[in-house]
């Protein structure tokens, strides 16, 4: 009974295991279609002013993830964990993430860059930001699961 | 609103030497001050019903004259639940860079832009000069200090010691919104004066609308952050009572 037992746990880690390499491969596929879209945005048009939103949506969740550890007291924010520089942190992040859209689209605007330029950049960017957040959240989750 | 007030209450004295005072302790937060503070007879002196007269009518509802209520915000709950909070901070953020991003592509547009549509030949009528900053950087000096206020000396509850912080507090509070709002009319002076007026193209104009939208941007942050970080305070002071 506790061998069955053992062995199923163990099938079930392994699946587990298994669900988290091919996210972790997605992922990474997911991200260099993204830096490819951001670099193809530069190379194309002979303007490498757009490397500048990789950059940003790479720097984009720092500023959370360095604020986070600041204000969380296990005992008194158990509902949220909500403090000056959490918010000052979250405030920050989405700052950078708004600038990361905005630039390209001010550098087309002022013909700066060529709109191709700008909507490359801009999936580009997504694309990178969106696998961040979906990476720390995928990791979150799987630490909530353990507790 | 549960929160208590401290206005004085009507105190009825018989002709008897007994002194019946109604006055809820439960209720007012400093209950030795405030009775300090009033004038309390000699029971010896007083031969008649006397009855101090109250400074508000007691049929009106509490939260309608309390006096600390010009700083409680009246907005609606919104129900986002916990992540209220978070969500608010974030917009406020958004909105923030926004605004950033919405003057500095007038200010991009006003260095690139040689000429107006057409005619390449004749030199741009108008640029984003310093004139046009000067909105943006009242809002932006407006925001910080409403930003960096701490919500709980404004609200003036018991706790803090000094009352001069409280009322300190609120002047620069009022300071910072009448930077804002100064930085908002500023911007539509710019627009209308600088721009309007002169009977610019469309073009241009365009500066003018992109520092109002600049401003207004501002304003809104500043709003959406102030109901994000009072309304969860207020929360917590509710699980406290």
């Amino acid at each position: 009974m506790a061998a069955g037992l053992k062995s199923k746990s163990k099938t079930k880690s392994k699946v587990l295991l298994l669900r988290s390499v091919a996210a972790v491969i997605l992922l990474s596929f997911v991200l260099a279609v993204g830096f490819l879209m951001i670099i193809l945005s530069c190379a194309l048009y002979q303007n490498w002013l757009p490397l500048l939103v990789a950059l940003i949506f790479v720097l984009a969740p720092l500023p959370n993830a360095i604020f986070s550890h600041c204000g969380a007291d296990d005992f008194a924010g158990s509902y949220e964990n909500s403090s000056g520089p959490v918010d000052l942190g979250r405030f920050i992040t989405a700052m950078i993430v708004v600038t990361g859209f905005a630039l390209p689209i001010v550098l087309a605007h002022s013909a700066v860059i060529t709109p191709g330029s700008c909507a490359m950049s801009i999936i580009g960017g997504g694309l990178v930001y969106g696998t961040i957040l979906t990476y720390s959240q995928a990791f979150k989750q799987e630490d909530s699961e353990y507790d | 609103m549960s929160s208590p007030g401290r206005t004085p209450q009507a105190i009825e004295i018989q002709v008897e030497v007994e002194v019946e005072e109604e006055r809820d302790f439960a209720c007012s937060p400093k209950p030795n001050t405030s009775h300090a503070s009033l004038p309390q007879p000699s029971p010896s002196a007083t031969a008649s019903t006397h009855q101090w007269p109250a400074p508000n009518t007691m049929s009106l509802p509490r939260s309608n004259y309390d006096p600390r209520r010009v700083c409680l915000n009246p907005f609606p709950e919104f129900t986002l639940g916990k992540h209220r909070r978070t969500v608010g901070v974030y917009l406020a953020g958004a909105l923030f860079a926004l605004a950033q991003w919405t003057f500095l592509d007038a200010a991009i547009l006003s260095k690139h832009a040689k000429a107006p549509w057409g005619e390449p030949d004749t030199p741009a009528p108008v640029h984003v000069t310093f004139v046009d900053w000067i909105p943006g950087i009242c809002s932006l000096l407006g925001f910080l200090v409403v930003n960096l206020i701490d919500k709980d000396r404004i609200r003036g509850d018991e706790g803090f010691g000094d009352s001069r912080a409280v009322w300190r507090a609120r002047l620069f509070l009022f300071i910072g919104f009448a930077l804002m709002a100064g930085g908002l009319a500023g911007s539509i002076t710019v627009l209308i004066l600088k721009y309007i007026l002169n009977e610019y193209p469309e073009q241009f104009t365009y500066y003018g609308y992109a520092n109002v939208s600049q401003n207004v941007a501002l304003m809104l942050s500043a709003i959406v952050l102030w109901i994000a970080q009072s309304g969860s305070s207020e929360y917590e002071y509710n699980l406290t009572l």
